[in-house]
């Protein structure tokens, strides 16, 4: 066997600063893995920035509300914070720790990031 | 392209909503790395009745699992001339593939298009979300064998925009396949 070829563009990246997930890699935990994914954006930043496409299974927490969005969230699948920034994500997860929701991750580059990297969008124009 | 059939509500309640209700896929925890996926295809390869399971001279793209076990399964496939799988991952599955008989053409997307030629002989390996495009941009029919490891649950479906990919949608093994 010749002509041998790897590549890695999905490994879920950890930045030391965030140790968060990659948009790619948060995606294949919430279709493969069964992770939550939680947008824990405000509406009308949503109506803004657009939502994620709704043929994925997507959770929306309004901020003040994650602890009774925590209420209903399965310990056992890891909650992927999505939020539109990386200051915003680290305090939902903050929140939602409290609350006992214990694995939870956030998206690095919260939303924007999401969308640049080709990730499912609805609500933009093209 | 299959959508899935759930929708997610688009309401400004503030409290927790949930998409869709239903089981969690699990994925089994026995895996293969690389290079041991690459053994098993060469293991394989040079079983003769390989080539008479698919009509090669089909008018589209067949495939049958010709394996599986806990930590792999392998998958032959037949490619008429023209024949393409369109932009594609194999979701947390790693995998690998050879070429038969005739040719495949690779392209993958790294911000530029990579362009690779697979024939009798050689083989491309590659980890979990790596995306690519395979055709056979020949006149004759190819056969191909595919290694993954574990064995294969989802693949992400992608559209190539020239400049970049964007996810379409997710087929599930049992479902789209």
């Amino acid at each position: 066997m010749s002509a041998l070829a790897l590549a890695t563009d999905w490994t879920p990246s950890r930045p030391a600063a965030t140790a968060g997930l990659s948009p790619r890699a948060a995606f294949q935990e919430v279709v493969a893995l069964g992770a939550v994914l939680l947008d824990v954006r405000p509406a009308a930043v949503r109506a803004r920035e657009g939502e994620v496409a709704s043929w994925l299974p997507v959770w929306v927490a309004a901020p003040g509300r994650l602890h009774e969005a925590a209420a209903g969230l399965r310990s056992s699948a890891r909650v992927v914070v999505l939020a539109s920034d990386d200051d915003a994500a680290a305090g939902a997860i903050e929140q939602l720790r409290r609350a006992g929701v214990v694995p939870c991750v956030g998206v690095d580059g919260g939303f924007a990031a999401w969308r640049s990297a080709g990730m499912p969008v609805e609500g933009l124009a093209a | 392209m299959t959508t899935p059939a759930f929708r997610a509500p688009v309401t400004a309640d503030p409290t927790l909503r949930r998409a869709r209700s239903g089981g969690r896929p699990t994925t089994s925890a026995t895996q293969l790395a690389v290079l041991p996926l690459l053994e098993t295809l060469r293991d394989h390869a040079d079983d003769p009745d390989l080539y008479e399971v698919l009509d090669l001279d089909a008018t589209e793209r067949t495939w049958v699992r010709v394996k599986a076990t806990a930590e792999y399964e392998l998958w032959l496939i037949s490619w008429p001339a023209g024949a393409s799988t369109d932009w594609h991952d194999h979701g947390p599955s790693a995998g690998a593939f050879t070429v038969l008989r005739g040719a495949l053409t690779e392209h993958t997307f790294d911000g530029g298009l990579q362009l690779a030629e697979i024939r009798p002989g050689h083989s491309r390996a590659f980890a979990a979300g790596y995306t690519h495009n395979v055709s056979n941009e020949t006149d004759e029919p190819a056969l191909s064998l595919h290694a993954y490891s574990p064995r294969l649950h989802t693949m992400t479906r992608f559209r190539f925009y020239g400049d970049r990919l964007e996810v379409i949608g997710v087929e599930r093994a049992g479902q789209e396949w």
